[in-house]
């Protein structure tokens, strides 16, 4: 396989540099030449296992050319994958966005029972690999799944057809959104809405002037990892998809048959376009870090 | 407008905060919730505003029953201790907010807003800070916008949860002389919450005086300051001086003094405990002829109108300090310096027998 960096490590990557204003001036005593040992051994590490590959996927993607590279990236097959990534993404975002709101407003500001077993759940599926995540729903919605006979009865089908690989995005990036929203919105407090219904404002009106509006930022990062996520997920979407090209292949699945094709350049070329929304989504999240960076200092 | 609490009661878990508070609040009062840290002040405020529900018991605005009535519904304005204003918004929307969000039949056209908005924002002496955000305010300034904020919908009840709380000594005096301005000029019926027994003396029209989810005494401030119903009112009012001894038939032996307390006439030799204010203690030099107790000057403090007397009576043994308050005159009559003898009495002291406790 030769997507960029396997999601694992995007996201821990990713939250590494969650706190981009503690990198201020430096503190420490050492040495001067202690420092440049170490600032050379970061810049050596992150070339060598992050700049080299994206550098690589490009040439990879470029060696025949730009006729060549447009040529992959705009044939059916290919248009076909991008249309669907687009549309699970574009589907598994409002829907997390509403759900990720809806759960943190209620961990973040009620006291009920099962709180903790809502958060836990939240949380699967950071802790349940991608490929089981996959399985789970063969086992639903399979052939030989529980739902599966009364699904063929009722001719739907869910398994190895679009349904299931939106599903199985909504599974993987369920956590994004809530879990971004939750300790911001607890360290808001509720004296703002208690404020704003003393003053006579509905609860719709509520969370459109004075929830939404605080937790634009948090709720925007949330967001663009969400996206990320949605549009790299690999293993989940594997199991359920079954691999139809130009039915249901997405991105990264496409990628991976072409690969095994012995088709490297049509291989890279749309690795990079993943490649791509990586660095899309580096330079969004670089720029709301640095916006919520400025309303904590201001 | 009169607000009524009837046997009302709320517990956290096991803890009760509240235990069948009843309160009668007359139209146009300005009251005062006084009480230690953790006393249900804010809790019992929050019912009232709907905020919180009670367990059991009613509240009542004019006779009316709210205890299913909306917080939107109330027509309470509220003061949290924290100001809580919307930080997303300027100071002038955030006067705005209760007025934007009305129904758009009863909603203010946008010029009358403007107009509404600037006018209260001159009479809290701020409308120069409009488009400010409220983080680049100070503790006061922002603490007078969340005033003007619940001012803004013009409530007939006000309800302001320990409003100078965050504040220092010289704005916290400031404000509560113009808190009680602005009530008077907006015939509201309002109640605050302290735990600063000056502010609620100073400030208010009656107190309430809580501990531990119990109402313990509720009257005007002479009242409670003067003629506290309990030792616990006593203590928490001001600084006293405490005294053990034994009171039967009218008279009382405190610390080997007997006084005549004609208001226990009935008590059968029972333990007790007096309580003297500092200013209620006759300082002399000499005996005078009545009884009087023996005790030296460890500490003379002379800042203010008053001197401040520390005295300590007793043998090594027994020791107990005694603090005394007098005029300047008086203590620049007896002369006094350090490590001098004198001799005290009280002028006035309240005493509690303890009934529960018969003699041993
Ligand atoms: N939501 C809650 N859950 C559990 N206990 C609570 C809750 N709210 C208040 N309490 C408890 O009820 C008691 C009364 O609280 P309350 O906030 O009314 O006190 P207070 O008189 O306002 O004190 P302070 O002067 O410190 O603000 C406290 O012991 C507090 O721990
Ligand atoms: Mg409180």
């Amino acid at each position: 396989m030769v997507d960029s960096p396997s999601q694992g490590n995007r996201i821990k990557f990713m939250s590494i540099t969650q706190s981009p204003h503690t990198f201020t001036a430096p503190q420490t005593q050492e040495a001067p030449w202690a420092r440049w040992v170490l600032t050379g051994l970061a810049l050596a590490f992150l070339s060598l296992f992050l700049l080299l590959p994206l550098a690589a996927v490009f040439s990879e993607a470029l060696k025949k050319g730009w006729e060549v590279y447009l040529a992959a990236i705009t044939e059916p097959d290919a248009l076909a994958a991008i249309q669907l990534t687009l549309t699970a993404a574009a589907i598994a975002i409002p829907l997390n966005l509403i759900f990720g709101i809806a759960a943190a407003w209620a961990i973040a500001k009620f006291e009920f029972r099962g709180k903790s077993i809502l958060i836990s759940l939240i949380d699967l599926p950071f802790s349940v690999s991608p490929v089981v995540a996959g399985l789970i729903y063969m086992l639903i919605f399979g052939l030989q799944g529980w739902l599966g006979p009364w699904l063929r009865e009722h001719d739907i089908s869910i398994i190895f057809a679009v349904p299931g690989i939106v599903l199985a995005t909504i599974f993987v990036t369920v956590p994004f959104i809530a879990r971004e929203l939750i300790p911001l919105m607890q360290a808001q407090g509720t004296e703002e809405e208690e404020a704003a219904i003393i003053l006579g404002a509905s609860g719709w009106q509520t969370l459109w002037y004075i929830t939404l509006p605080n937790i634009k930022w948090g709720l925007l990062y949330g967001t663009i990892l969400c996206n990320a996520r949605a549009m790299g997920e690999f293993g989940a979407v594997s199991v359920v998809s079954g691999h139809i090209r130009g039915l249901t292949n997405t991105l990264s699945l496409h990628v991976e048959i072409l690969y095994n094709e012995y088709n490297f350049v049509a291989a890279f070329a749309v690795a990079s376009l993943l490649a791509l929304l990586a660095l899309v989504t580096l330079a969004l999240k670089t720029f709301v870090e640095s916006r919520v960076a400025q309303k904590i200092s201001r | 407008m009169s607000i009524e609490i009837r046997n009302l009661s709320r517990q956290f878990g096991s803890f009760v905060a509240l235990h069948n508070i009843n309160l009668q609040v007359n139209p146009g009062e300005l009251l005062a919730l006084l009480g230690p840290s953790g006393s249900g002040k804010t809790t019992l405020l929050r019912i009232i505003a709907g905020l919180e529900t009670a367990d059991s018991g009613q509240v009542l605005f004019n006779q009316e029953d709210s205890t299913t009535k909306h917080v939107r519904d109330r027509h309470v304005g509220f003061v949290f201790q924290h100001y809580a204003l919307f930080r997303n918004m300027t100071i002038f929307e955030n006067v705005a907010f209760g007025l934007r969000v009305r129904p758009r039949k009863e909603r203010p056209s946008a010029k009358e807003i403007t107009r509404r908005v600037t006018e209260l924002l001159q009479l809290v002496q701020l409308d120069w800070l409009a488009d400010r955000y409220p983080h680049q305010l100070s503790g006061g300034q922002r603490q007078r916008i969340a005033l003007a904020r619940a001012l803004a919908v013009e409530p007939s009840v006000l309800l302001l949860d320990e409003p100078f709380g965050a504040l220092d000594a010289k704005v916290r005096k400031e404000l509560r002389t113009w808190l009680r301005k602005l009530h008077d000029d907006m015939h509201m019926t309002s109640i605050f919450v302290t735990h600063d027994q000056d502010e609620a003396l100073e400030v208010a029209d009656r107190v309430v005086v809580m501990n531990r989810g119990h109402i313990e005494q509720v009257g005007s401030p002479n009242e409670v300051y003067e003629k506290p119903a309990n030792p616990f009112v006593y203590e928490f009012l001001g600084h006293v001086n405490l005294f053990h001894g034994r009171v039967h038939h009218g008279q009382a032996w405190i610390s080997g003094l007997k006084i005549d307390v004609p208001e226990h006439a009935a008590a059968e030799d029972l333990n007790a405990i007096a309580y003297v204010r500092p200013h209620d203690i006759e300082v002399s030099r000499t005996i005078n002829g009545e009884p009087a107790l023996a005790a030296h000057v460890v500490h003379i403090l002379s800042i203010g109108p008053v001197v401040r007397l520390e005295l300590v009576h007793g043998d090594d043994l027994t020791q107990r300090t005694i603090h005394a308050t007098i005029s300047k005159e008086r203590f620049r009559e007896l002369q006094l310096i350090k490590g001098e003898q004198v001799f005290v009495k009280p002028r006035r002291l309240a005493l509690f027998p303890n009934h529960d406790q018969k003699q041993e």
